[in-house]
């Protein structure tokens, strides 16, 4: 059995580090909160989605990155993606934002490095998009 | 034109929103310690840790930042954290949502391919950190 993970590299026992790394978490994800509510008022999300369904491979794609981008409840995500739907808005694409919102969190990295390294933060979430797109194809070729 | 202060105020009641998440994750992160839950799964096999880690991502809700904290004391290998946090994506509760807006079958393709991919996605997680660090 691997002991080397018993010990959680960098952290020390103790009320005291404990309240810093609290303190810590919270300046980070006020940070990030702050520039990911900056970066999605500036795009539009619904109109983005409808004028990504004119090419399979190209709206696949950007449309994890708008997935992965986005964040808050997926009820939010499961509304616009019907609003998306209902403006002209292909299903493959919907399906990909949608799986990619609820799966990916590129917001989120700093957080995650912190806690399982920068690696596992990047490579998680490469691969969540990748998944992504592989369920919109899913939904192309079968629905 | 961006305006800032509507960002910030916005962004501030987020974080509001997630503070008593934080809260609860380093109050839960105590009583972990006080428990020695760390170790008492570091005895389970494998298997039975995955399983644990694949119900556990069904099951948890609350903000994912709520999560990181108890998973690292937890001390789940890559794979497992990694097929935590893609079960995550299974929202019980919001399954009727799904299927009054989309429909059984999207519901069902959504739901399925995350329950099917999730361990392949651990293991492909696990393989290419492990790659990444051991090349840098």
């Amino acid at each position: 059995m691997d002991n080397s993970k018993d010990k959680i590299p960098g952290k020390k026992k103790g009320a005291k580090n404990l309240l810093l790394d609290f303190l810590k978490l919270n300046v980070i994800v006020f940070a990030i909160l702050w520039t990911t509510t900056l970066l999605i008022q500036g795009l539009n999300l619904k109109e983005q989605l409808v004028s990504l369904s004119s090419n399979l491979s190209a709206g696949l794609f950007v449309s994890s990155i708008l997935g992965g981008l986005a964040m808050g409840n997926p009820s939010i995500g499961y509304v616009l993606g019907k609003e998306a739907l209902e403006a002209g808005a292909s299903l493959p694409i919907i399906g990909t934002f949608i799986i990619a919102w609820i799966t990916v969190g590129f917001t989120q990295i700093p957080v995650e490095s912190k806690y399982f390294g920068k690696e596992f933060a990047i490579i998680r979430n490469a691969l969540g998009i990748l998944f992504s797109i592989v369920f919109g194809l899913i939904i192309w070729l079968t629905l | 034109m961006v305006d800032l202060i509507a960002i910030t105020q916005a962004a501030f009641y987020k974080y509001l929103s997630i503070f008593p998440y934080l809260v609860i994750a380093y109050i839960i992160i105590y009583a972990l310690r006080r428990v020695n839950l760390r170790q008492k799964l570091k005895r389970l096999g494998k298997r039975h840790r995955m399983l644990a880690a694949y119900l556990i991502g069904v099951l948890s809700h609350g903000n994912i930042y709520m999560w990181y904290p108890i998973l690292q004391e937890l001390g789940f290998d890559e794979d497992e954290i990694a097929v935590i946090l893609y079960n995550r994506a299974i929202k019980i509760p919001q399954i009727p949502l799904q299927l009054a807006l989309f429909g059984w079958k999207f519901t069902l393709l959504l739901n399925g391919f995350i329950l099917a991919t999730s361990v392949i996605y651990g293991k492909l997680t696990k393989f290419f950190v492990s790659l990444m660090r051991k090349s840098s």
